[in-house]
């Protein structure tokens, strides 16, 4: 069935007695109930919380429910929100005209309330059912069109093991991407980055950073060496000077691994600062880029550390969703608190395996609040 | 309405986020009512976060576009009464750099002063 976000319904009832009863049984099938006497009062309400569904009464004083209904069609952050007519009427001329206002039903008082909670139960299924479909078509064209973000695996390197996890919110294609870029058998990037925004929109815009970026990284491979800094300078420049682009933001970090050496070189654009285990030391150590979130400043200057991994030292990146939960019903950005947690398993056996067990259990559906992505580098210990 | 605001003299505006949640649901009002402050004539625009206890990035980037929006207009934004962890936050992806940060309301005007 929906899932609980959606499940977030405002009643719009001016009589209290119905009010109770309908909250009641709303909140004992896992509805959040927002309740409001009146259009107005919804209408203020709406200026700070969106629901999933409205419900809805006819009969109510200064403005009913038709002329609420038009409000939130004229509005474009509201119109969309389904909406069912809940009234003493069964009027076929009311039926239709509410019909023709895109309710999405209309039901009469009186019907028994585990029929309402069924029919709004079935309505957001049918949403939510509906909704999958035109994210896999959308998919399958984006795959088509080659606009990937997540790979299928990491690629296989000699030197270093990497791999990733990403869970997209509520399954939506998001603002997170993920590349792993082999120039030759030396030298590896791996780029993680989260667009400044949520759902499709982030995922369109996923389209023309990414672009830039493995643009940018072929073409500095031609004729010189590989230069992290170099690199994210001119994406930044490169993202200034897209129309497309202007007030559209992403953070990334960018690592060129060389394989050679075992050095890597790191460079970030707003990305939260990244994790280093070290295996004989046995530490951990926190290290943050000097960079500006892409399309910020044309003139934006970026940094570049080098960090030299020894056979078992290991790297974690991850983006805001793997550190934003939801506890006890409160979202919270907690950064220290997730890096305390991850130190438990850096430097175990299968410590990535054991990451991404912990993760999905962390972030079951109900905690997670925004697209989660982790990759991990370790270097191999070859003979 | 995503932001409660107050005019004082000189272009100086007091403006509190009202939601405790600044998210995706509220990001693109809460960037049309900033970027409308400044079209009405604020200059220095004390942007209050007592009331939230969680900013995600669409938020924050409909901050950052405000901000955007009121440098070339000559107006500039202060942000006060931050949460420890939204504190933290900022200076971890150092938008700490990009934002005029105060502790409170006063602290900012005296920097304004």
């Amino acid at each position: 069935m929906a899932s609980d976000i959606q499940k977030k319904i405002l009643v719009v009832e001016d009589n209290p007695a119905m009010m109770k009863a309908l909250q009641i049984a709303l909140e004992r099938n896992n509805y959040v109930c927002m309740q409001a006497a009146s259009a107005t009062e919804a209408i203020e309400m709406m200026k700070t919380e969106i629901p999933g569904i409205i419900l809805s009464d006819y009969e109510m004083p200064i403005i009913n429910g038709f002329e609420f209904r038009q409000i939130l069609l004229k509005n474009t952050l509201w119109r969309d929100i389904p909406f069912v007519f809940l009234t003493s009427h069964s009027n076929d001329y009311l039926v239709l005209q509410g019909l023709n206002l895109n309710a999405l039903d209309y039901i009469v008082k009186g019907t028994a309330i585990p029929v309402i909670i069924s029919k709004l139960d079935n309505i957001l299924h049918s949403l939510r059912t509906e909704q999958k479909k035109s994210v896999r078509e959308l998919r399958s064209a984006a795959e088509a069109l080659n606009a990937k973000f997540i790979p299928n695996k990491a690629v296989e390197l000699e030197d270093f093991h990497l791999a990733f996890w990403h869970k997209p919110f509520q399954d939506y294609p998001g603002g997170d991407f993920i590349d792993f870029i082999k120039i030759d058998d030396r030298y590896c990037f791996v780029v993680l980055g989260d667009i400044m925004g949520k759902k499709w929109k982030a995922w369109f815009f996923n389209f023309g950073f990414l672009s830039y970026i493995r643009a940018t990284i072929r073409f500095n491979e031609i004729g010189s060496t590989p230069d992290v800094k170099t690199i994210i300078q001119t994406i930044n420049r490169l993202v200034q000077l897209d129309d497309n682009l202007q007030n559209i933001l992403c953070s990334v970090s960018l690592l060129l691994l060389d394989s050679q050496t075992g050095r890597v070189y790191y460079t970030g654009a707003g990305d939260l600062p990244i994790i280093n285990y070290n295996a004989e030391r046995k530490t951990v150590t926190i290290i943050e880029s000097a960079g500006l979130l892409l399309g910020l400043q044309e003139k934006s200057s970026y940094d570049e550390q080098l960090l030299t991994l020894d056979p078992g030292d290991q790297l974690i990146l991850f983006t805001d969703g793997a550190t934003d939960v939801k506890l006890n019903g409160v979202k919270k950005s907690d950064y220290s608190s997730f890096v305390d947690w991850l130190q438990a398993y850096l430097g175990t056996e299968n410590t990535f395996d054991n990451i991404r067990c912990q993760m999905i259990e962390r972030l079951n559906e109900n905690d997670q609040i925004d697209d989660a992505s982790i990759v991990f580098i370790e270097k191999k210990n070859n003979p | 309405m995503i932001l409660n605001h107050q005019e004082e003299p000189n272009g100086l505006v007091q403006a509190t986020i009202v939601p405790n949640e600044a998210n995706a649901d509220n990001a693109e009002l809460f960037k049309e009512e900033l970027t409308a402050l400044v079209d009405n004539g604020a200059k220095n625009i004390i942007l209050s976060f007592k009331n939230v206890t969680y900013i995600d990035s669409s938020f924050l980037g409909s901050l950052v576009v405000g901000l955007k929006y009121a440098m070339p207009r000559k107006a500039d934004i202060y942000l006060v009464d931050l949460e420890e962890d939204i504190h933290d936050l900022f200076r971890l992806i150092r938008m700490d750099r990009v934002f005029k940060i105060y502790k409170n309301y006063n602290e900012a005007v005296k920097a304004i002063q």
